[in-house]
């Protein structure tokens, strides 16, 4: 098991990173921010928890990630600072998950925390898609299908 | 005329009412009245020319006779009036002339004097006795009328040849020296020669002058109608330039109201740009906001922000839903509990409750702590702790503990609810507010130019309301003009009728010119005719009456009615001829006969002194003639002058014969009456 420090935000799909969180679009000099409304999250750690959430229940990692990650984002423990932070916290009751998921197995083969990033940029991707289908962000969807997938995702790994 | 009777009173000699019977029949013709002198037979003569003429004279002359005409005695006895009154039948209608003088009693008959002098004209009446024709009536001057009356019937100037003196027709029997030239205006009065010729005048001046007079008059009228007309015509000038001056007011007056309506089209529609700016400005600060209050966009910022926040929590709520699950299914907490349970009375004789902890007790106390201890359920258990660590923190914020998927949909529903109402508000307001912008953008006028056209109306106003002034003065002008026009043009046109009576008047006065001229030829026609034939019928009487018949042939008249004799040996001239005196009575009475023959008036014939010294043959011979004179002949003749045999030689020719004589041998006192006895004709035929 990887500490926290050891483990890091990071993602293969930075260009949608660019495109949802604003401090990496205002970073790009290539865009141009007008509205900061076109932005449904502040920092890449928030897009990133959604994105692990969803690629977690969805259970579809995004296995082409696998080494070719852009670049780090932050440390999960520096996620919200040195308080209690509810995307840490969050983003580090998954990840327990994914090990319980996979305590079994041999790391070297599922290495926990690479699934993580594989699940968030998994997710990361059904967000873009959906966004790009409905040409808005319906979080209702997403919320709906958090609240009818958990159960049996929960089962699944605890059960098991 | 014929007189029937004769009425003498107080008058010269005549004392009282002398009545005298003058009717004569067509046989007997002739009434002789005879009276030695001074008995009366000229104051006879006198009465009846005084009755029908007046005295001769100027006025002093007239009032002398009038005063010596008054009978001595009755102006003494105070008798108030001396009078003639002739009756006579003249066109068949009977008249009755009163001529009278009034005077005041007088102890001294020289002083007699008359008051007053009138002449009535009366006719008998049917009815009421005689009606008066003439009287004193002050409503024309008598005088004129009874003038108009008597010239109707005998003129006076021609009554010379009714009533004469035998003794002096001499002035007829020769030349006319001026002062008698009333000798010819006698004879052409008597021949009716003077009525042509005063017809002639009458139509020359008179006439002329009346007809020049109405036409003056309507000239007048005509002058004033040519003044109306140039009125007219100046008026119709004037009524056409005050209505050239209204047209052009009410050109200028429609262009500056159409002008006017424009400014206000501009004006209303600089309003309409400032409402849209004043909407626009409202619309900005709705969305905008302004001061303390926000505007929609402020409004629809925050809910975006809050949807926002939403959206960047997706992750920990996805998760926070899992965790509640991991937590609320899965009891990891009561296992951890029960395993410090079990390590407490693993070393306790008792239990809890009271029961005691044997060995096989103890034994299944240390399996269950040994079977809570293992790895799986210390994972468990962790993954619980994370989990109740995120929902910790998922709860510290605005979620309450018990963290509900319905709640958060809710809260977003409500979000995105009020932001697509604030983007459909501002959207619409933007749009109105473009569209207004757009409306003002491609509005043509400024505040400036609005303020500019405000300005312009005002003038406008002015010089319309100046306009409609003057047109008002200009309609009013106008009404006067065109009422002046009609009234005008109804006096022209009353006035022509008299443009046709001044036409009448000139032809009337043409007629009256070419009438004369007529006349004119007429009267020197009848003049010569006339002339002829006295000339003819005055030679055959003095063929008649001449005792010369072997020498002389007869009378020629010239055109100046001067008598020449025509002898054997041709005409000679009279005063050439130089007849006696008896010879010149001759011919006058010849002359007079002849004009009475062809006289166109009729009237009595009196003769004061016939005979005078005539020679018996010429006395004889015109007493032949006597009843060939007129109808009625009066023959004044005194002692000598005729005798016995003559009376019987007038014979029945004698309808009365009268005397003139004393009353009571009074001188004063004549009165006449009808010779009734042989003694009688002889006293007065005596010498």
């Amino acid at each position: 098991m990887s500490s926290p420090s050891s483990r890091r935000l990071k993602t293969a799909r930075f260009d949608i990173y660019r495109n949802m969180v604003l401090r990496t679009a205002r970073k790009d000099d290539n865009i141009e921010v007008t509205d900061p409304n076109d932005y449904p999250f502040d920092t890449n750690y928030e897009l990133f928890s959604a994105g692990l959430v969803l690629g977690f229940l969805r259970d579809n990692p995004r296995t082409e990630s696998k080494n070719n990650y852009s670049q780090d984002f932050i440390q999960v423990s520096r996620v919200g600072g040195s308080s209690d932070n509810e995307y840490r916290q969050g983003i580090e009751f998954v990840y327990k998950l994914i090990e319980l998921e996979h305590s079994g197995e041999d790391p070297e083969d599922t290495e926990p925390w690479e699934l993580a990033l594989q699940y968030a940029d998994a997710g990361v991707e059904a967000i873009d898609q959906d966004i790009s289908l409905k040409d808005e962000f319906d979080i209702l969807a997403f919320i709906d299908e958090a609240d009818q997938n958990w159960e049996d995702r929960l089962e699944d790994i605890l059960v098991e | 005329m014929k007189v029937q009777k004769a009425t003498i009173k107080n008058f010269m000699p005549f004392y009282k009412e002398v009545p005298v019977d003058l009717q004569t029949s067509p046989d007997s013709p002739l009434i002789l009245m005879g009276g030695k002198n001074d008995r009366g037979k000229t104051a006879f003569f006198t009465a009846m020319r005084f009755c029908l003429y007046g005295f001769e004279g100027g006025n002093a002359e007239k009032s002398e006779k009038r005063r010596q005409a008054i009978n001595r005695k009755a102006a003494v006895e105070g008798l108030g009036e001396a009078s003639v009154t002739l009756e006579f039948t003249h066109n068949k209608n009977v008249y009755e002339i009163e001529r009278v003088i009034e005077f005041d009693q007088v102890d001294d008959p020289d002083e007699r004097d008359w008051d007053s002098c009138y002449v009535n004209v009366r006719k008998p009446s049917v009815s009421e006795g005689k009606e008066i024709v003439i009287d004193q009536a002050p409503n024309e001057d008598p005088a004129k009328k009874y003038n108009r009356f008597i010239n109707g019937i005998l003129p006076e100037s021609a009554s010379d040849f009714f009533f004469f003196d035998g003794e002096e027709l001499n002035r007829y029997a020769g030349s006319y020296n001026d002062s008698e030239a009333d000798v010819r205006e006698a004879i052409e009065t008597v021949l009716g020669i003077r009525e042509i010729q005063n017809a002639i005048q009458d139509l020359r001046e008179e006439g002329k002058d009346y007809y020049q007079d109405g036409w003056k008059e309507k000239a007048a009228d005509v002058d004033e109608l040519q003044d109306l007309s140039e009125e007219i015509s100046s008026v119709k000038s004037k009524l056409r330039a005050k209505k050239t001056e209204k047209d052009s007011a009410d050109t200028k007056l429609g262009d500056k109201e159409s002008r006017r309506r424009q400014i206000e089209s501009e004006l209303a529609e600089a309003s309409g740009v400032a409402d849209k700016q004043d909407r626009v400005n409202e619309i900005k600060e709705e969305i905008e906001g302004s001061g303390q209050d926000d505007g929609l966009q402020a409004k629809l910022d925050e809910k975006r922000g809050e949807r926002r926040e939403l959206h960047s929590r997706l992750g920990p709520l996805m998760i926070g839903i899992g965790a509640k699950h991991a937590i609320e299914n899965y009891d990891v907490s009561i296992v951890s509990g029960m395993e410090d349970t079990i390590e407490y009375l693993i070393d306790r004789d008792n239990c809890l409750c009271g029961a005691d902890i044997d060995e096989e007790a103890e034994e299944t106390l240390e399996e269950t702590l040994e079977q809570l201890q293992n790895d799986e359920m210390s994972t468990i258990s962790e993954l619980q702790g994370f989990a109740s660590d995120h929902l910790g923190c998922l709860t510290s914020g605005e979620y309450p503990e018990s963290l509900n998927v319905s709640q958060a949909k809710s809260e977003y529903v409500s979000i995105q609810g009020d932001i697509e109402r604030l983007e459909e508000d501002i959207s619409n307001l933007e749009t109105e507010k473009e569209s207004l912008e757009q409306d003002i953008e491609e509005a043509t006028v400024t505040a400036e130019e609005a303020e500019s056209l405000r300005d312009t109306k005002e003038t406008l106003d002015e010089e319309i309301g100046g306009l409609k002034a003057t047109i008002e003065t200009l309609e009013e002008d106008i009404d006067e003009l065109e009422e002046r026009k009609r009234e005008l043009e109804q006096t022209v046109n009353s006035m022509e009728a008299a443009d046709e009576e001044e036409q009448r008047f000139r032809t009337l006065m043409k007629l009256s010119d070419e009438c004369a001229d007529a006349w004119e030829e007429i009267r020197d026609r009848y003049v010569e005719t006339q002339r002829e034939s006295v000339e003819k019928h005055a030679s055959n009487i003095f063929e008649e009456l001449t005792n010369k018949n072997d020498v002389y042939e007869g009378l020629t008249i010239s055109e100046d009615y001067e008598l020449d004799v025509k002898t054997i040996s041709g005409n000679r001239d009279i005063e050439e001829q130089n007849p006696s005196k008896g010879a010149r009575q001759i011919i006058a009475y010849s002359f007079i006969a002849g004009l009475n023959k062809f006289t166109a008036r009729e009237a009595p014939v009196v003769i004061d002194t016939p005979i005078g010294r005539l020679d018996p043959e010429h006395k004889e011979n015109l007493i032949s003639y006597f009843p060939n004179f007129r109808d009625q002949v009066v023959i004044l003749y005194q002692p000598g002058e005729l005798e016995e045999e003559d009376i019987e030689q007038m014979g029945d020719n004698i309808s009365s014969h009268l005397e003139i004589h004393q009353q009571d041998d009074d001188p004063e006192s004549s009165t006449i009456s009808r010779i009734e006895s042989e003694s009688e004709l002889k006293r007065v035929l005596a010498k």
